[in-house]
């Protein structure tokens, strides 16, 4: 983006000034104002035939004004930061939440640091690989991502497509930039702020008869560790390989699932079962469960807003500090995120620093993780391949879904290259399969781990969740596969 | 001159037409320039308590220019004189950077000009933001209280949602469009649970929405569906599972209307078939050169995209290229026949003109083709005319997961609820029913549909496509269907 564009971040001071000042309209006697601001520049590049066809930049504000009256809230939300305007959606705020039954709302937090973990009962014993060794907190926000321009993005886009033309292959794909801050502030005093950047990368490189494809992809808030080349070489590679499809019967194969493809597949743990609103409602996997094995005990799942590798980010949407918590520690139930109104239904527990962005238009706004880190190993995919005597490969997933949260059951059909292996080698391409199997037998019988990659589901990499990841690749001994497709 | 309303207060249309013509002298081959302001409120009800309360307002405006081939699109959320200098030379350098990266000698046809002019209103009769929030919760509150009169419903939950905007379209060949459109609708969720299960029940999914005032929240009656949708959670969560094998099964409309929006809407939808949803959404099973020819469906099966449906979500009265509103067949008599286009996709495969359905569904989106009313037309007969005619099988009704692979061929669904029929009547419940199939042996299979008294409009207002995402208000018409060998499987629940 141009300095220009990043000049449409307003920097800590003037966040914060600026919240102070609006905070000041609010005539409060007996209750509470909190205001929430983001701000943000997201461009996205995309092509098709090796051509760029959509070249967008988007700048927004939004400001979002909670008010408490008794134990009722109400929100009012505005994009203009004109004073009169926010004067206005703070007095209808206030005069909404006066009308309102009484609701047993916690109250806003007066500090960022009173978030924390409260160990759920019967998991107090558990945790995750490395907690004892918490290092420096990864950055958020790099100038490289900041300030890329349009020039800059067709260039890496160009970088991408020329060994797909050479190779006489056509590429489609994106290249999204994102510039955000965050800052909240309230009437008991806190005063929050962070701000963050992404680069995502992604190439889908087919033949010309659209019959073979391949895929890769790259995250990172620091784009200059983005290699279109080696993401191309990667795709390109694929696509070759993905020739000549054999349709094979449905049913169960030892497979090697790709991180995009585990990433899907986790999904649903996380969306469904490890956030406390689900949990509440009797509907996660966990429930009831804290303590007892759920997946095979080799595996380790944990939501960590610091890790480098996650897309880390400090605070969240109530302004609080995100605390690390083990999901799922050596296959056994072991925790899941708060926000402020979640853990106040029960004694004890506090927000985590879950609470997600009040502007998602899906209904309900429940605390969920969105920085998970899964335990991983050294083995390369190829590793993992030649330690597999007959399965799939499975390079990711489209379009999963979830007909039963309470067991995880998933179900998704494979693109953009699965393979059939035999004898550790992969011995042909293979027509797309649709998997539908327990997330939890899945991870019940998983033989050995490869390495780890920061990606995103297909429904946060396509803006339709908020979940990062940092996990690797799997050999699983049992893959179910209920049908197939004819591509 | 009538006075403007507060809306339209919002958006300088001046200021607008001034981005066009500086992008024109910057040296932009064609610009448009489309403004949107919108209101949007929200009320939830969960387990007896207020779960969201909450009031938007989003106003902005987006410029769309092209260069020779190159496209650029830049937008703000701030519209003064700065902006618009700042907004439109973005615009002007992204389609310059696109120019960079084209295939020597790519066209740069965006087909047919749109110069129309106008107004279009949809119908409203009571203003939903001027209802007291007093007066909507106790409704909510009503209804949601008629949900856990069940014991076995532990988490249930009312909602309703409204939509006003306004909208100015203009563009460098003469078109001055200006827009308003009211939304609203509501929709009940129960989950019940009894041991290790879990099952939800819920009205229309996420509800029923049209474009209409307060008026069609009333005509949902949410108070008296509350008590059918917590019998039917409450029974649900006890009953059998499916039994699972190939059947006779009847679809009902709200679940048929999703059956067409994925297996339909999609697959025809020109762009993913031209590949500009390659990467994310995925292409399309229905090739250009298999118009006129393919059999999609047996000849029961008659699609259209309407974008004239009185009070659905769909409809406008131009699409956001300044496209006039128009009806679109895209299977006739079984036959595969027509796509979803916008101005430089029906251009690209030789159509006159374009379908009408290119749509941006914000201020900060450009318009990419999506789906408007895209509706199963009716047959004859009622439900239960379908049901008589089952001597084994099964009703299903509402969608409670769906999964679809990259070009709309496979795909799995399982529904909310699930009947015996025998005889040629409705008997006891079944839990966790889905099935998997492929959509032309689908909709091959289709026998027969019902008629256009069973014919209902479901307003769905999140159908998710483009980059970055853009979340679409779509609507889908559909009559129960009869559906001849489908192989229902069962799901743990």
């Amino acid at each position: 983006m141009s300095e220009q564009q990043v000049s449409h971040l307003f920097g800590q001071a003037e966040a914060l000034n600026r919240l102070e000042d609006f905070l000041k309209l609010a005539s409060v006697k007996n209750g509470q104002v909190e205001l929430v601001l983001e701000r943000e520049q997201v461009a996205v590049t995309r092509f098709a035939h090796n051509r760029i066809h959509q070249n967008v930049s988007n700048r927004d504000t939004r400001l979002w004004v909670r008010a408490i009256i008794g134990g009722s809230v109400a929100s009012m939300a505005c994009n203009s930061l004109d004073k009169s305007t926010v004067q206005a959606t703070i007095d209808q705020a206030l005069k909404i939440a006066r009308l309102m039954p009484d609701r047993q709302h916690p109250g806003f937090a007066s500090d960022s640091g009173e978030s924390g973990r409260t160990p759920e009962a019967g998991s107090e014993d558990l945790g995750y690989p490395g907690q004892a060794q918490s290092g420096q907190p990864g950055a958020s926000f790099f100038d490289s991502t900041a300030y890329q321009t349009p020039e800059d993005r067709a260039r890496t886009i160009a970088e991408l497509i020329a060994p797909v033309q050479e190779a006489g292959l056509e590429g489609y794909g994106t290249y999204k930039n994102t510039l955000t801050e965050l800052a909240v502030a309230n009437t008991r005093g806190l005063r929050s702020y962070a701000a963050g950047t992404s680069g995502y990368l992604k190439g889908l490189i087919e033949t010309a008869d659209g019959r073979q494809a391949g895929y890769a992809d790259q995250l990172s808030r620091d784009i200059t560790t983005l290699d279109p080349l080696a993401l191309a070489q990667t795709a390109i590679r694929k696509c070759l390989l993905n020739k000549n499809q054999v349709e094979i019967a449905p049913g169960e194969y030892a497979a090697v699932l790709e991180p995009n493809t585990v990433a899907d597949l986790v999904r649903f743990m996380v969306i469904h079962g490890s956030g406390a609103q689900q949990l509440q409602d009797g509907r996660s996997f966990m429930t009831g469960r804290f303590g007892e094995q759920v997946t095979g005990e080799h595996i380790n799942i944990w939501e960590d807003p610091a890790s480098p590798y996650a897309m880390p980010f400090p605070v969240d949407y109530e302004g609080q500090q995100s605390r690390a918590v083990p999901l799922v520690s050596n296959g056994r139930a072991a925790g899941v995120v708060y926000d402020r109104t979640t853990a106040a239904r029960i004694p004890g527990q506090v927000s985590t620093g879950h609470a997600t962005t009040p502007w998602n238009n899906l209904g309900e706004n429940n605390p969920l993780p969105q920085h998970i880190v899964m335990a991983g190993g050294d083995k390369s995919i190829e590793e993992l391949i030649k330690g597999m005597k007959r399965g799939l490969v499975i390079t990711r997933l489209h379009y999963t879904h979830c007909p039963d949260p309470r067991r995880v059951v998933a179900t998704g059909t494979t693109r953009d290259g699965t393979f059939l292996v035999e004898n550790g080698e992969i011995v042909a391409a293979v027509k797309n399969m649709r998997l539908t199997q327990s997330v939890l037998d899945l991870l019940s019988t998983v033989e050995e781990f490869g390495q780890s990659k920061t990606c995103q589901d297909w429904w946060t990499a396509n803006g339709m969740g908020i979940t990062n990841y940092y996990l690797p690749a799997l050999r699983v001994g049992r893959c179910v596969f209920t049908g197939n497709t004819t591509f | 001159m009538a006075e403007k309303e507060a809306i339209e207060r919002k958006l300088d249309e001046e200021l607008m037409l001034a981005a066009l013509e500086q992008a024109r002298q910057a040296g932009a081959d064609y610009a448009e320039v489309r403004g949107l302001a919108e209101l949007q409120s929200e009320v939830r009800v969960k387990n007896g308590e207020i779960n969201k309360m909450m009031s938007r307002e989003d106003n902005g405006w987006g410029l769309n220019v092209r260069i020779g081939a190159g496209w650029g699109f830049a937008s703000s959320a701030e519209l003064t004189g700065k902006s618009v200098k700042e907004i439109t030379a973005q615009a002007i350098q992204l389609a310059a950077a696109s120019a960079r990266v084209q295939p020597r000698g790519q066209a740069a046809n965006y087909g047919t000009p749109s110069t129309a002019s106008g107004e279009y209103r949809s119908p409203v009769q009571i203003d939903p933001f001027r209802v007291p929030p007093r007066e909507q919760l106790e409704m909510l509150f009503s209804a949601e209280a008629n949900l856990r009169r069940f014991d076995r419903v532990k988490v249930s939950e009312s909602h309703l949602q409204a939509f006003h905007s306004f909208k100015f379209f203009a563009n460098t060949e003469g078109a001055r469009q200006r827009q308003f459109i009211t939304e609203t609708g509501g929709g009940l969720s129960a989950i019940a649970v009894e041991g290790p299960y879990s099952y939800q029940r819920t009205y229309g999914r996420g509800g029923n929405y049209g474009q209409a005032g307060y008026e069609y929240i009333l005509q949902l009656q949410l108070e008296d569906e509350a008590l059918r949708v917590g019998q039917e959670a409450h029974d649900l969560v006890a009953a059998d599972p499916v039994p699972a094998g190939p059947t006779t099964v009847v679809i009902g409309s709200n679940l048929a209307a999703l059956l067409v929006h994925e297996s339909c809407g999609h697959p025809t939808e020109l762009d993913r078939v031209l590949g500009s949803e390659n990467a994310f959404a995925g292409g399309s099973f229905l090739e250009p050169q298999m118009r006129g020819q393919f059999r999609y469906g047996s000849p029961a099966v008659n699609l259209t995209a309407d974008a004239t449906i009185a009070g659905a979500l769909g409809t406008f009265g131009w699409d956001d290229e300044g496209t006039p509103a128009r009806r679109t067949p895209l299977v006739e008599n079984g036959i595969f026949v027509g796509y979803l286009s916008s101005r430089d996709t029906a251009s690209a495969i030789g159509l006159s003109a374009s379908g009408g359905a290119a749509r941006a569904s914000s201020w900060s989106r450009t318009p990419i083709v999506r789906m408007t009313n895209v509706s199963l037309e009716p047959g004859e007969g009622s439900l239960e005319s379908l049901i008589s005619e089952v001597e084994d099988g099964l009703y299903l009704e509402t969608p409670s997961s769906w999964s679809l692979d990259d070009k709309r061929m496979n795909f799995h669904f399982s529904a909310e609820i699930c009947r015996e029929i025998k005889g040629g009547q409705l008997g006891r419940l079944y839990k966790g029913a889905s099935f998997m199939e492929r959509t032309p042996i689908f909709w091959g299979n289709v026998k027969k549909v019902a008629g256009p008294e069973e014919w209902k409009v479901w307003g769905f207002l999140s159908c998710a496509k483009g980059e970055p995402l853009q979340s679409a208000h779509v609507a889908h018409g559909a009559s129960p269907v009869l559906v001849n060998n489908l192989t229902v499987q069962r799901e743990g629940k």
